[in-house]
C-alpha cells in the first residue's frame, strides 16, 4: 500500500512560487524502483507544468517512464519498491511530496481525477455504477441520499450515457469498455478536479469509440477549467488534443514544447524517429518506413550519456557525455547537443 | 506450384460463421449471433488484402474461418480451387502447412518453456518437413535470418526477447514451412512505434521476397493504408466496403468506412485542428439509423473493383456503373 512520504530527499532545491497560471508544477522529479538491492531510476529530472484548462500530453513508448510520472503525481509509486527520490510536485504552489498521507488521500479523486487504460479494471466489479459513483462525491463533497443520487444521474448524463438513471443500477460488466470509460470519466470529474491524469485512457478501445471518448473528455475538462495530462503512445492523439508536448525516452523528457512547434519541426532525434516512422493517413505510402534501429535501453543498463545515443542516427563521441535538457527558444526545450545542427524536419521524406 | 497467376489463391463465397447466442434462463439460446454473415473475398499471391473493422465486425472470427480453426457455418473457403469447408480434419494438415497464422500478442503465442530453435522447428517437425537435424539447424539459422535476429538466438527463451523480438520470432515460425498464404491478425498493433515500423518493414520484405498472399486483420488504419493493396472493411459481420487502398482512402463510399476515417487521428497539430473544426462533435449517431434493411442490402459496384453495400445514399451518390449479379 501507499506509505506516507514525508520527508523528500532532494533539499537542495528551495520551494518556488508557482509559475503564473500553472495548475500543476513538477519539478526534478525523480523516482526509483529496487531492483536486486540497487536503485533504478525510472523517471528522471522530470520537469513539467499544465496550466488551468489545458491538455499537455505526456507521450512515449512503454518503459518510458511516462505512467510512473503520473503515479508519483498521485503518491501511488508501489511501495515498498518504488519511492520517489527527490523533487517536488506542486499543486496551486503546494508541494504535494511533502503531504502527509491523510492530507494527499484528500486531494486523490477530488483535487486530482484519474483516468485509467482499462476501464474494466479500473471499476470495482462487485459494485453498482452509483455506488462507485457516490462514494466520491460522500467522501469529498458530503452529497448524500437524493442529493447524491441527482448529481450522479447529472454526471452520467454529462458524459453522454443513455439513460442514467437505470444506469446507476449496473454493474460494470454490464456495460460496453466505452460506456466504462464513460463512467470513469464522470467519476473522474464528479469533483470538478483541478487536474485530470489520463493514463492511455483510450488505448484499449475500437477508433470510433476513442474519438467519442477524447471529444468528451476534453469538452468537460474544457467547462471545468481542468488541467489535463494526456499520457499516450498515440502521436495523433497528441496532435489532436494537446497544446503543449512532452517527449520522454528512458525515463527522461527528451523534448518539450508548443504541439505545432514540436511536430513542424522537431529537434531531438528520437521525436524526429518517431515522428517519420508513424505511418500516416495523408501521405502517399512508402516503400519502406524509416523505422528507429534497435531497442529502447532498460532503466536498469542505461547507455552512458544520452540514453538514445546508440540507436541515433546523428550520433557523435560528445553524445556519450551526460545531456541536459536546454531551453532552445522560449518554451521550447532539447536534450540534445546536436539540435541546432539537424536539417530541417521533412515528415514526408 | 505452377499455378495460373490470374487465378485467386484463395476465393471465400459467402461466408457464414454463426455461433448460438447466449442461454437465457431457461436454458434456451436466444438468436444467434452472426459473428461471420456472409463474406465474398478474393486474395492473389503477392497481394495484401486488410481485413478493418471495429471489435465484434467479425474481422477475426473470419481469420479463424478461413484457416479452418473456426469450421464455417457455411459457405465455401476455395484454397488453390479446393474448397477447405469440406476438408475434414485430418485431411486439414496439408494445407496448414500452406496457410500460415501471426498472432497480435507474441507473448502468448510463444511456448515459454521451448527454446527458439525449437518453436521455429517445431511446425518443420510437425509437418515432416527436414527430416534431419543438421537440416532444421540450416533451416532455422536461415530464417533467423530472414528476420534479422542473430543466430544465436535459437539457443535462448522467448522471455530473454523484447515484444518486437518476439513477434519477429513469431514470423520465422509461420515461414518455416514455406506457407503461400499468412494470415497476420493484429501483428503490428500490440508494438511500440518505433518497433511497428520495423515490423511493418520485416511483414512487406518478406512478402515481397516469398510472393505471399497476406491477410492482414487490423483496425489501425494507418498501419492499413501503409500495408495494403486492397482493403475489406467489415462491419457486422458483412463486407460493408471492398477495393483498393486508393479507393478506400481516397474515396470511400459506405459511412461506416468515412467514420472510421474521421475518426483516425493524423499525427499533425495543424491538420488536426481543422479536422475538428470541421467535423461538429457528438457524431456516431450514423449506427442507430443502420437498419437490418440496409445491413442486408447487397454489395453494388460503384466503380471497377470498389464494391460497396447498396444505401440508398451509396447507390443516389454512384454514378450508374451497374449493381454486381
Amino acid at each position: 500500500m501507499v506509505q506516507p512520504q514525508t520527508k523528500v530527499m532532494d533539499e537542495t532545491a528551495p520551494p518556488q512560487a508557482s509559475r503564473e497560471g500553472a495548475v500543476l508544477e513538477v519539478k526534478g522529479l525523480r523516482t526509483v524502483f529496487r531492483q536486486r538491492g540497487v536503485d533504478v531510476s525510472v523517471v528522471n529530472d522530470v520537469n513539467f507544468d499544465i496550466r488551468a484548462g489545458e491538455t499537455v500530453a505526456l507521450v512515449g513508448e512503454s518503459g518510458s517512464g511516462k505512467s510512473v510520472s503520473a503515479l508519483s503525481v498521485m503518491r501511488l509509486v508501489p511501495s515498498p519498491k518504488g519511492r520517489i527520490a527527490g523533487g517536488q510536485v506542486l499543486l496551486d504552489g503546494e508541494d504535494l511530496l511533502r503531504l502527509d498521507e491523510p492530507a494527499m488521500r484528500g486531494i486523490r479523486g477530488k483535487t486530482i481525477g484519474m483516468v485509467f487504460q482499462e476501464p474494466m479494471t479500473s471499476l470495482n466489479p462487485i459494485h453498482t455504477i452509483g455506488r462507485q459513483l457516490g462514494e466520491g462525491l460522500r467522501i469529498h463533497l458530503g452529497l448524500t441520499g437524493k442529493a447524491a443520487r441527482e448529481r450522479s444521474i447529472e454526471l452520467l448524463d454529462s458524459v453522454g450515457i443513455p439513460r442514467p438513471a437505470e444506469r446507476l443500477h449496473a454493474y460494470p460488466h454490464q456495460l460496453s469498455g466505452g460506456m466504462c470509460q464513460r463512467v470513469m470519466i464522470a467519476i473522474a470529474l464528479s469533483c470538478e478536479p483541478r487536474i485530470l491524469l489520463a493514463d492511455e485512457p483510450t488505448t484499449a478501445l475500437d477508433v470510433t469509440t476513442q474519438a467519442q471518448i477524447l471529444e468528451l473528455m476534453d469538452a468537460r475538462a474544457r467547462a471545468l477549467g481542468t488541467a489535463t495530462l494526456l499520457i499516450t503512445h498515440d502521436l495523433g492523439i497528441v496532435a489532436r488534443y494537446a497544446s503543449r508536448v512532452n517527449v520522454m525516452y528512458a525515463g527522461r523528457i527528451v523534448e518539450q514544447g508548443e504541439a505545432r512547434q514540436l511536430y513542424d519541426n522537431p529537434r531531438h532525434p528520437y521525436t524526429r524517429g518517431l515522428l517519420e516512422s508513424v505511418p500516416r493517413l495523408d501521405r502517399p505510402r512508402r516503400q519502406e518506413l524509416p523505422a528507429i534501429e534497435g531497442l529502447p535501453p532498460s532503466p536498469g543498463s542505461l547507455p552512458q550519456g544520452c540514453p538514445f545515443q546508440p540507436r541515433c542516427p546523428f550520433r557523435q563521441e560528445i553524445c556519450g557525455q551526460p545531456q541536459a535538457l536546454r531551453e532552445i527558444s522560449p518554451g521550447r526545450r532539447v536534450a540534445c547537443i546536436r539540435a541546432d545542427e539537424l536539417s530541417p524536419f521533412d515528415g514526408a521524406a | 506450384m505452377m499455378n495460373d497467376s490470374n487465378q485467386p489463391l484463395l476465393r471465400v463465397v459467402n461466408l457464414k460463421k454463426h455461433f448460438p447466442g447466449p442461454r437465457g434462463r431457461f436454458g434456451a439460446h436466444s438468436a444467434a449471433v452472426k459473428a461471420v454473415d456472409g463474406v465474398d473475398l478474393e486474395l492473389r499471391r503477392g497481394e495484401t488484402l486488410a481485413l478493418v473493422g471495429e471489435s465484434g465486425s467479425g474481422k477475426s472470427t473470419l481469420g479463424r474461418a478461413i484457416l479452418q480453426l473456426e469450421r464455417p457455418s457455411s459457405g465455401q473457403v476455395l484454397f488453390d480451387g479446393v474448397d477447405l469447408v469440406g476438408v475434414p480434419d485430418k485431411g486439414m494438415r496439408r494445407y496448414r502447412r500452406r496457410m500460415q497464422m501471426v498472432f497480435q500478442d507474441p507473448h502468448a503465442s510463444l511456448n515459454p518453456r521451448m527454446s527458439v530453435f525449437d518453436i521455429i522447428s517445431e511446425p518443420l517437425v510437425i509437418h515432416g518437413l527436414c527430416g534431419s537435424r543438421t537440416e532444421r539447424k540450416r533451416r532455422v539459422a536461415e530464417l533467423l535470418d530472414m528476420v534479422s535476429l542473430p543466430s544465436s538466438a535459437g539457443d535462448r527463451y522467448p522471455r530473454e526477447f523484447s515484444g518486437g523480438q518476439r513477434q519477429r520470432i513469431g514470423i520465422a515460425r509461420a515461414l518455416a514451412v514455406r506457407p503461400e498464404m499468412i494470415v497476420a491478425d493484429e501483428a503490428v498493433s500490440a508494438l511500440d512505434v518505433s518497433i511497428q515500423a520495423q515490423i511493418i518493414n520485416l511483414l512487406n520484405a518478406v512478402q515481397k521476397e516469398l510472393n505471399l498472399a497476406h491477410l492482414f486483420i487490423a483496425h489501425d488504419l494507418s498501419v492499413v493504408h501503409h500495408i495494403a493493396d486492397r482493403v475489406a472493411v467489415m462491419y457486422l459481420g458483412k463486407v460493408v466496403e471492398i477495393g483498393t487502398g486508393e479507393a478506400i482512402f481516397k474515396d470511400p463510399r459506405h459511412p461506416y468506412t468515412r467514420l472510421l476515417l474521421q475518426a483516425a487521428p493524423i499525427p499533425d497539430p495543424r491538420i488536426e485542428a481543422e479536422r475538428r473544426a470541421a467535423a461538429p462533435t457528438g457524431r456516431g449517431d450514423w449506427r442507430s439509423s443502420y437498419t437490418a434493411e440496409m445491413a442486408a442490402a447487397p454489395l453494388f459496384e460503384v466503380a471497377p473493383g470498389h464494391l460497396v453495400q447498396a444505401l440508398p445514399e451509396v447507390v443516389a451518390q454512384a454514378k450508374p456503373y451497374g449493381a454486381r449479379p
